[in-house]
């Protein structure tokens, strides 16, 4: 099965089990969990389903497209339901026998992993899924987000793409995954992988990247301050990024990063904050 | 009757799951308490999917009791013609009686009415849902969840509940889950609901569904194929308990497999190998004859062997890739100079408000200054034991232990001796985190075990130092461990004394130069770590008046603490040490009344003959004893106390020490506080309880 397949029958699966599907969010993050159709949609009492790939930028792990395994933007694929179904783990499992999966002649081992993201003041409890051995999967149920206990909370699972298609298609270099039966992932990534490294680990400015950082980041608390939640979630999602980038060049010192993170940390919560308002305002209909 | 609580869940992390069965079965025997019914035993199994609680032969319901209830007083209960009042009524009907029930009886407060009721006993399934219920909320976890009811919060989310008391359910409802007879087995393909009759009904059909209850057998399961599966290549299976446990607790039905481990493996240390086997893949090494990685590991499957080989072959791409990934880590660390490593501890904090791991760096360095011209190291040491300090820390910025935390020391070590440094330095620099709490061993080398010290106690001092506090289940710095660290190396040192309260002021001293705020005295972390060496004194089975009687000395003589514990010990029901105690009391009494200037001992004050026989015994017995205290030969320490009470006696049955001369009961003070201080050179003896009547 190629990787575009996948993700239509994941796209499919989960359509099934009543999830919105959405495009990718168009801005650079590192995790679907910082998609505001996850983190800002946690939050407060509505239900709440989707699901979605996420393309994910992780600067410090990117090898200039020269390691079989490590990349600097990869693809997730996110659901999140709110709150569980009981079945949860079970639709779960479904969904990799909908890839083509015969469990009977695989192991799937939920190994504990419990997760936290400061950025986001987000903790999750749960599992990272092994299936003979291989990580393909991180699933959690949601606990805090914004610093403060989720009722009710949430699942997320997080598919690992490039893994999972690794595995499926039995390669040992991810640029060999077949994207469609024409092109292969490298054909299509590896270029950009390279170039994207280039930068981040030796063109990118560092002192303007600081300066962005404030900017963006006074841009959020501006716009978080008049209410406007997506415009000012985009600019906290700006930082972050920025962030990232300043880490791949290893130029954050360790009171600098706690710093950061602390100042984002604060845009994240004053997000929180207007969402759960509106909330209070508009009642529980969507 | 026997009953069969089973709570259905979704994953139960691995490391958990024995702490919980046994909580599930305490709990369980403690509550049952409460209650007035009989039961042969109680049983308690885990898998990762399910907490199951066996009540085998419970009775069918509780006894009935007799009970005298009290009511109120004869004079209130019947009016002035023998009539019951309204009173008595009320008491009546309140506890279900009737007039014909009730009794006068004479207590100390005069005559009261009285009834014997009787009280029916709750049936056997009363007391079981009372029990599973009060299980269900008391079964504690280091880090529950909420999934579903806002007011509940489990280990996992709990997807099912079978109460069976015999063939009956027991009906009641928790987190919004009913109790019933239906349970799944191994997860194999598509889930199969299975039916349960009883709990034996349940034994045979959770087995046939492919699922192993008690721990000990899935563990015997896995090390014995493991055993097999290793011979296969000539070797045998390699790993730790706790190890074992989180691996056997991944399954439900093990089944261990022999796989390969990429020929790439060869070329990295060993100890990155291990730590992808089994820290990561949770599997488990295979080593030959001689100790010796082989190039295959144990994977243990949870499930059966239909397909193990599609398993394997996952397992072995896994360890490729991750290997593949430490290659690339080693390789890239070995182009850069520890020096260089050293350099970028700088923007690494070591804890919060007390600086960067290289501020910590330059502290160890110094320190070891301290701890050789205190210990008179040979320059070679002093040499050794600084670069080891200085180099240290610098792998915690390497490539392969950012991605294997748990190689911290390890790989320094390696580097180090990549680097061409001597053995001595690198040895230390694994050593300096001995003892760990995966392996208990302890430093081999002695200038592994100095920096281990200074290490460990330069983190004790400054988190103590920023007011860390330390109480109950918090220990964020696992400072615990630190301190038992420190003191288990002092008690393995061999040595009979160890400069450690002047370590630790030299600590304090540094952090302050170095511009921290250390808020505290070196008492503080002397009073810590005497509290830590009373935790590790019990857990060898001292006696809790021995353990008091050695820990008042200062602690520069801890290393000697078990040793001189030993010796009380072993002449707890001797005359020794009754005399020695008893000498001891009475000097100890006497000196409670010592008032004014102390003076030293004067012999030309001597008036009694005793007197002086006594001083010169104290003298001549004196050096002997710390001449012996050196040599640690705490036998013959005592005998020299104990030879000395004969003269003791003496001197009190014909010296009065209160002497209305000032000049005269100084003397005598001070001569008997020469010899108090001689007892206290070796312990507390105030603190001993002999159990002997004192003669």
């Amino acid at each position: 099965m190629n990787f575009q397949e996948m993700i239509f029958r994941l796209e499919t699966f989960w359509k099934r089990q009543g999830c919105v599907i959405l495009p990718p969010f168009d801005e650079q993050i590192g995790a679907g969990t910082l998609s505001p159709y996850t983190f800002l949609k946690v939050l407060g009492k509505k239900k709440w389903s989707v699901a979605y790939v996420q393309p994910s930028r992780r600067p410090a792990d990117g090898r200039y497209g020269e390691n079989p395994n490590r990349l600097y933007m990869h693809h997730q694929f996110q659901v999140i339901i709110k709150p569980p179904p009981f079945e949860i783990q079970e639709m779960y499992l479904n969904s990799l026998r909908a890839l083509g999966l015969k469990l009977a002649q695989h192991e799937v081992k939920f190994i504990e992993d419990n997760w936290e993201t400061a950025v986001l003041g987000a903790q999750g409890i749960g599992w990272e899924v092994r299936l003979d051995g291989l990580e393909i999967t991180q699933f959690t149920y949601f606990q805090k987000a914004a610093g403060m206990e989720l009722n009710p909370v949430s699942v997320e699972i997080t598919y690992g793409l490039e893994r999972l298609a690794m595995f499926i298609q039995n390669k040992d270099s991810v640029f060999d995954i077949q994207w469609n039966d024409s092109y292969t992932y490298g054909d299509l990534r590896k270029q950009m992988e390279y170039e994207e490294c280039v930068y981040a680990f030796d063109e990118s400015d560092v002192k303007k990247l600081f300066e962005l950082f404030d900017i963006y980041e006074a841009e959020s608390k501006r716009l978080l301050n008049k209410d406007l939640l997506f415009p000012g979630y985009q600019y906290l999602l700006k930082c972050s990024h920025t962030f990232n980038l300043l880490d791949a060049r290893g130029v954050i010192s360790i009171n600098e990063r706690v710093n950061l993170i602390a100042r984002m940390r604060h845009l994240a919560e004053l997000a929180a904050k207007v969402v759960l308002k509106s909330e209070e305002k508009n009642g529980l209909s969507v | 009757m026997d009953y069969l609580f089973e709570i259905f869940t979704e994953e139960i992390p691995a490391t958990l799951l024995n702490k919980a069965v046994r909580n599930v079965k305490t709990i369980t025997e403690r509550k049952i308490q409460d209650f007035n019914i009989n039961f042969k035993k109680i049983e308690a199994f885990g898998t990762p999917r399910r907490l199951v609680l066996f009540i085998r032969g419970l009775e069918n319901k509780e006894q009935d009791v007799e009970r005298e209830v009290k009511g109120p007083p004869v004079s209130i209960a019947f009016d002035k013609g023998g009539n019951p009042t309204k009173i008595l009524g009320k008491f009546l009907s309140s506890n279900n009686l009737t007039e014909k029930d009730i009794f006068k009886k004479d207590t100390a407060k005069g005559t009261y009415v009285f009834a014997s009721k009787r009280i029916k006993g709750r049936t056997a399934e009363e007391v079981v849902r009372d029990v599973s219920l009060f299980l269900l909320q008391h079964l504690s976890f280091p880090n529950p969840m909420y999934w579903d009811d806002p007011g509940v919060k489990f280990i996992r989310p709990i997807r099912g509940m079978i109460a069976l008391l015999g063939n009956t359910v027991v009906k009641f409802s928790y987190a919004g889950i009913e109790t019933g007879r239906t349970t799944y087995g191994l997860r194999i393909d598509k889930p199969r609901k299975i039916e349960v009759d009883s709990p034996d009904d349940y034994l045979k059909k959770i087995r046939e569904h492919y699922v192993i209850l008690s721990f000990n057998e899935r563990k015997k399961m896995v090390e014995r194929n493991m055993k097999i599966e290793a011979s296969k290549v000539n070797g045998r299976p390699s790993s730790t308990l706790s190890h074992l446990e989180e691996v056997v607790n991944l399954t439900e039905y093990p089944t261990p497999f022999l796989a390969r481990i990429d020929k790439e493996a060869l070329n990295i240390p060993d100890c990155i190998t291990e730590s992808i086997i089994e820290g990561h893949l949770k599997s488990i090494v295979v080593r030959d004859d001689g100790g010796k990685l082989l190039p295959y590991f144990i994977g243990v499957r949870n499930g059966l062997s239909d397909f193990v080989e599609v398993v394997r072959g996952g397992y072995e791409k896994v360890v490729k890739a991750r290997v593949l990934d430490g290659k690339f880590f080693f390789e890239e660390d070995k182009k850069s100079k520890l020096d260089d490593f050293v350099e970028k501890l700088k923007g690494v904090v070591f804890i919060k408000d007390l600086g960067t791991l290289y501020d910590k760096t330059l502290r160890l360095v110094e320190v070891s200054e301290v701890v050789s011209s205190n210990l008179f190291l040979s320059s070679e040491e002093y040499e050794d034991l600084k670069r080891a300090a200085f180099l240290s820390k610098a792998d915690l910025v390497s490539n392969v232990v950012k991605e294997f935390p748990n190689l911290q020391g390890k790989m320094g070590s390696i580097y180090t001796e990549i680097q061409g440094e001597n053995r001595v330095v690198s040895t230390a620099i694994y050593e300096q985190y001995l003892p760990s709490p995966a392996a208990n061993l302890l430093p081999k080398t002695k200038i592994g075990a100095l920096l281990s010290l200074v290490d460990k106690i330069d983190t004790l001092v400054g988190a103590l130092g920023i007011g860390v506090k330390v109480s109950g289940s918090k220990d964020p710095f696992g400072l615990r461990r630190v301190g038992n660290g420190i003191v288990q190396i002092l008690f393995s040192m061999g040595v009979e004394s160890f400069p450690l309260s002047k370590l630790i002021s030299s600590s304090i001293e540094i952090y302050k130069k170095q511009g921290f705020k250390i808020n505290l005295v070196p008492e503080d972390v002397e009073l810590f770590l005497k509290d830590r060496a009373k935790s590790l004194l019990r857990e060898l089975s001292f006696r809790y008046d021995i353990i008091n009687a050695v820990v008042s000395l200062p602690v520069d003589f801890m290393p000697t603490y078990p040793q001189r514990a030993k010796v009380i010990e072993k002449h707890l029901s001797e005359d020794t040490l009754l005399y020695i105690v008893l000498s001891n009391k009475r000097v100890k009494n006497i000196l409670a009344k010592r008032r004014g200037k102390k003076s030293s001992v004067n012999p030309s004050l001597f008036f009694e003959r005793d007197e002086e026989v006594l001083y010169n015994a104290v003298e001549t017995t004196r050096n002997k004893v710390f001449e012996k205290l050196k040599e640690m030969n705490y036998e013959e320490v005592m005998n020299l106390f104990y030879a000395l009470y004969p003269v003791i006696s003496q001197f009190f049955d014909n010296v009065l020490v209160m002497d209305k001369n000032d000049e005269i009961r100084s003397n005598r003070f001070a001569l008997l506080s020469e010899l108090k201080s001689l007892f206290d050179a070796f312990a507390d003896f105030s603190e001993i309880a002999l159990e002997k009547k004192e003669a």
